[in-house]
């Protein structure tokens, strides 16, 4: 059983959401996911990392934590940010509720972070700070003579 | 700028780029706006044979182009969707709101 982890920190910018879904879909790679559950994964990091920009930092500055670990063959993706905070998470998962329809928001963020990845957890202290774990089970045998 | 369009029979049709989130899902709303402001248009055709990702806001952006046509009488259709794409739509309960076509010509032929 072979651990990997990886832990960067960038800035809460628009740009960045496809940045860290390279990232982590660069990270992964060797695994050899297949594309529905690289296209899960993605899709799931995006939401995360949207979130941070839009609700975390209302689209000010700020930074935002990306870890990712891979034991065994399951992957683990903890981001977090230093923003506003959410006051209340059950309500905040709801399928389409959002606090901001004017940009847009569908509501659909931590709905598809649930549907795509096998495990969510948030937490959150409104005024420090949320961070989202998930968790995927990859369905690829991790050939050990071929890392 | 990764969004083009062109405008056929009153029909706006945007060809998404690759990849819709966030980012490009904002530079989408403003070449929307000001081409539906200058009313030229009544439907909205998204074709998606470009777009290899897709999240949640561009769930969002596609509500919000609905919201806009239905107020002028319009239609919103999606055209040449990856299955991914198809996925999210169907997810989210979006299929209800718009239709689905493989092609632009099906598309025309349905709205005209």
């Amino acid at each position: 059983m072979k651990k990997n982890e990886m832990d960067i920190c960038f800035d809460s910018r628009s740009e960045n959401e496809s940045f860290a879904r390279m990232v982590v879909a660069g990270f992964i790679t060797y695994l050899d996911p297949t594309l529905e559950e690289m296209g899960d994964i993605k899709t799931a990091v995006s939401e995360a990392v949207t979130n941070c920009v839009i609700h975390g930092y209302n689209n000010g500055p700020g930074k935002i934590h990306m870890k990712c670990r891979i034991e065994d063959k399951t992957l683990q993706i903890e981001i977090s940010d230093e923003g506003v905070g959410i006051e209340n998470i059950r309500q905040a998962m709801e399928p389409l509720y959002t606090t901001k329809p004017d940009l847009e928001r569908s509501g659909m963020g931590f709905a598809f972070m649930e549907a795509f990845m096998d495990g969510l957890h948030v937490e959150s202290v409104p005024g420090k700070g949320t961070k989202v774990v998930m968790e995927k089970l990859l369905g690829v045998c991790i050939n050990e003579e071929a890392i | 700028m990764n969004v083009e369009y062109k405008v056929v029979k009153r029909c706006l049709v945007l060809t998404i780029g690759p990849e819709l989130d966030h980012h490009e899902a904002k530079k989408i709303k403003s070449v929307t706006e000001h081409l539906l402001r200058r009313g030229v248009t009544k439907h909205i055709i998204l074709d998606f044979r470009n777009t290899k990702f897709m999240d949640s806001s561009g769930i969002g952006m596609i509500i919000s182009r609905y919201k806009e046509v239905s107020l002028r009488g319009g239609k919103i259709s999606i055209i040449n969707a990856t299955q991914s794409v198809k996925n999210l739509i169907l997810i989210s309960g979006l299929h209800k709101l718009v239709y689905e076509y493989e092609c632009l010509d099906d598309a025309l032929m349905e709205l005209y």
